[in-house]
């Protein structure tokens, strides 16, 4: 892993970046935040809070209006997009699987990128990818009999296992989790996201993920980051999560002064801003 | 809280749209004056007047009518079938009596042949007896076989559509098109090979390829490809976008997300449309064989010309059989596809 400015274990980081969307919509404005290496940092808000576009910036599906994005320490710009997306794996709320394609061609689907046009679209992947993905489908807990069977016919937590296949075949080195779980019912989100959090632990992988259950942000996160109309207004650990915290997060019912930005982090040191507007530009 | 009403008067003073406003009235009452006009230039009232004749006439109201008169002499024309076939064994080329094709007998045919006598330079009229081929089925089987060969000119218009019309969508797919410009270019084909019918492409493609299929299957393939071509680019279009941003977002190029995201996805009403562009080619082919474009159309095309109308009728029997169980069978594959 290349490293540039200070923090060599910093993988993600966002400089004063905003988002502004061609129908006027401010997405993201000014937020500053680094993410290290492994860590599982959940990021919680209301519908609305950009917690979607914060993800999908660092996997090129939008666009940062301003500011700058580091990925492993390299700027992250239109020319070494790709790059990054290679090693950038993501999950997505309604999974985003081919319904009419096999299990294992969902998964090997994440190796696009790794085998040449024509050997991709004849399906003739490597057996060396073929095993990884089949190792992969049994890790997040399928078995023989759901390799060619068609993702369609799933289950929406049997679909997100396959996502969850798919995302960690490249050995990416962040895993985006957009609403992984959103779409699951309670148990079923407790086992996606715990397969998540292992795998991601296994395999070294750092692991951003928008949520909008609390409690289940507090059972797994490292870190939470808190958004609200675009903004971060809470960043620290699970236990300084408290009900202040929430009301700000989901009410925006407090002015920023009052935020609690004094007080130690826990993955605090990394912190850019934690109400980004002004405080550390 | 209360509720605020956006119009500060009472509900019984609201004002409501009358049923027929008058604008409507007048557009109705000027779109029935066209239709009148257009009735009379399209001569629906003799239509009415004389269809009217000839139900009196059937009912027995009326001695006669003109239209039913027509109809009468056409049907006797068309019936009975012609299903036999029967050639004279002397002009037939390569023909040896020992091994005759199967389902025909050999008959004895007398025809009355008149003749000069070159002593009494009288006319002499003379009874020959000719050895004859006679086949039972031998014309509906020519008709079949006609039939099959129109089915063939419209399986390979068919997957010739198919070759043009692929690359045509992809490049006319708005989310696809490596341009814009190359987009637009796209779809103005499509529209033009639509807008060309496919009978007056095969009257030029006659002209420059000869009588037969070949023109056929241009004809066809052409007109078909810009169909598809326009099916095919709004089906990839309206594809679900999740898929195909989850693969690009992993860095995979355009090809192979089309390849793992769009097609598979798209991949059943591209077989229901072609099946249903392979059914309708099979139905235009018999048309366009009227131009000379090959298969059934040219030979019925010929049989009307020679007032053979019981000729006529085996092949539009053929044409109307093989018409059903196509739709029967197409509809079962139908249901089977998806």
């Amino acid at each position: 892993m290349r490293a540039a400015g200070t923090e060599v274990n910093i993988v993600v980081r966002f400089e004063a970046v905003s988002k502004q969307y061609p129908d006027g919509t401010r997405a993201l404005e000014n937020v500053s935040l680094a993410v290290p290496k492994g860590e599982f940092c959940v990021v919680l808000g209301p519908s609305g809070a950009g917690k979607s576009t914060l993800l999908r910036l660092l996997n090129g599906l939008a666009e940062p209006s301003a500011g700058q994005l580091y990925f492993a320490g390299e700027q992250v710009t239109r020319r070494n997009l790709r790059s990054v997306q290679k090693r950038v794996a993501m999950i997505h709320q309604s999974f985003n699987l081919v319904p009419r394609l096999p299990v294992l061609s969902n998964v090997l689907s994440g190796m696009l990128p790794a085998v040449s046009t024509p050997r991709a679209l004849l399906g003739a992947f490597p057996a060396e990818m073929q095993q990884k993905a089949c190792r992969l489908i049994d890790r997040v807990g399928l078995g023989e009999e759901h390799v060619y069977r068609r993702a369609g016919e799933l289950s929406g937590g049997q679909q997100q296992r396959v996502g969850i296949a798919r995302a960690f075949i490249n050995d990416p080195l962040v895993v985006l989790a957009d609403e992984p779980v959103a779409s699951l019912d309670p148990r079923m989100s407790r086992c996606v996201l715990s397969l998540l959090k292992e795998a991601s632990r296994e395999l070294g992988a750092t692991v951003l993920c928008s949520l909008h259950q609390i409690d289940l942000g507090r059972e797994f996160a490292d870190r939470v980051i808190g958004m609200h109309g675009g903004r971060v207004v809470f960043d620290g650990g699970v236990e300084e999560l408290t009900d202040e915290v929430l009301s700000v997060i989901y009410d925006g019912s407090r002015t920023q002064s009052e935020l609690p930005l004094d007080r130690p982090y826990g993955a605090g040191e990394l912190i850019l801003a934690a109400c980004s507007e002004g405080i550390l530009a | 809280m209360s509720v605020q009403s956006p119009s500060p008067s009472q509900p019984d003073q609201w004002r409501l749209k009358p049923a027929f406003p008058v604008g409507t009235l007048l557009l109705l009452l000027v779109a029935s004056m066209l239709l009148t006009w257009s009735a009379h230039r399209t001569e629906i009232d003799r239509m009415l007047v004389q269809s009217g004749e000839a139900v009196a006439a059937a009912a027995g109201f009326q001695e006669t009518s003109q239209v039913l008169k027509g109809l009468g002499r056409i049907a006797t024309d068309l019936f009975p079938l012609q299903f036999s076939e029967t050639r004279e064994t002397a002009r037939l080329e390569n023909f040896d009596p020992n091994n005759l094709p199967p389902l025909s007998h050999l008959g004895k045919k007398e025809v009355r042949e008149s003749r000069l006598n070159s002593s009494t330079m009288a006319m002499e009229e003379t009874t020959v007896e000719q050895e004859v081929l006679i086949q039972p089925v031998g014309y509906l089987w020519h008709a079949i076989v006609l039939m099959l060969q129109t089915i063939e000119i419209a399986l390979w218009g068919t997957i010739l559509a198919v070759i043009i019309a692929v690359p045509l969508a992809i490049l006319g797919a708005r989310n696809y098109a490596p341009h814009p410009a190359v987009y637009h270019a796209s779809r103005a084909q499509c529209s033009f090979l639509r807008a060309m019918p496919e009978l007056i492409s095969a009257l030029f493609l006659v002209l420059a390829f000869g009588f037969g299929p070949i023109a056929g299957v241009l004809a066809l393939g052409l007109h078909t490809a810009g169909v598809l071509g326009k099916f095919f680019a709004d089906e990839i279009e309206n594809s679900d976008p999740g898929p195909q941003d989850a693969l690009r977002s992993t860095g995979a190029n355009r090809v192979k997300v089309l390849g793992y995201a769009v097609f598979p996805q798209v991949l059943p009403s591209f077989l229901a449309y072609i099946q249903y562009i392979l059914e309708r080619n099979i139905r235009t082919a018999t048309v366009i064989g009227i131009v000379g474009a090959g298969g059934i159309g040219q030979e019925l095309k010929g049989r009307f010309e020679m007032f053979n109308f019981s000729h006529v009728s085996t092949i539009l029997l053929v044409i109307l059989i093989t018409v059903m169980v196509l739709e029967y069978l197409t509809g079962r594959l139908r249901g089977k596809l998806l």
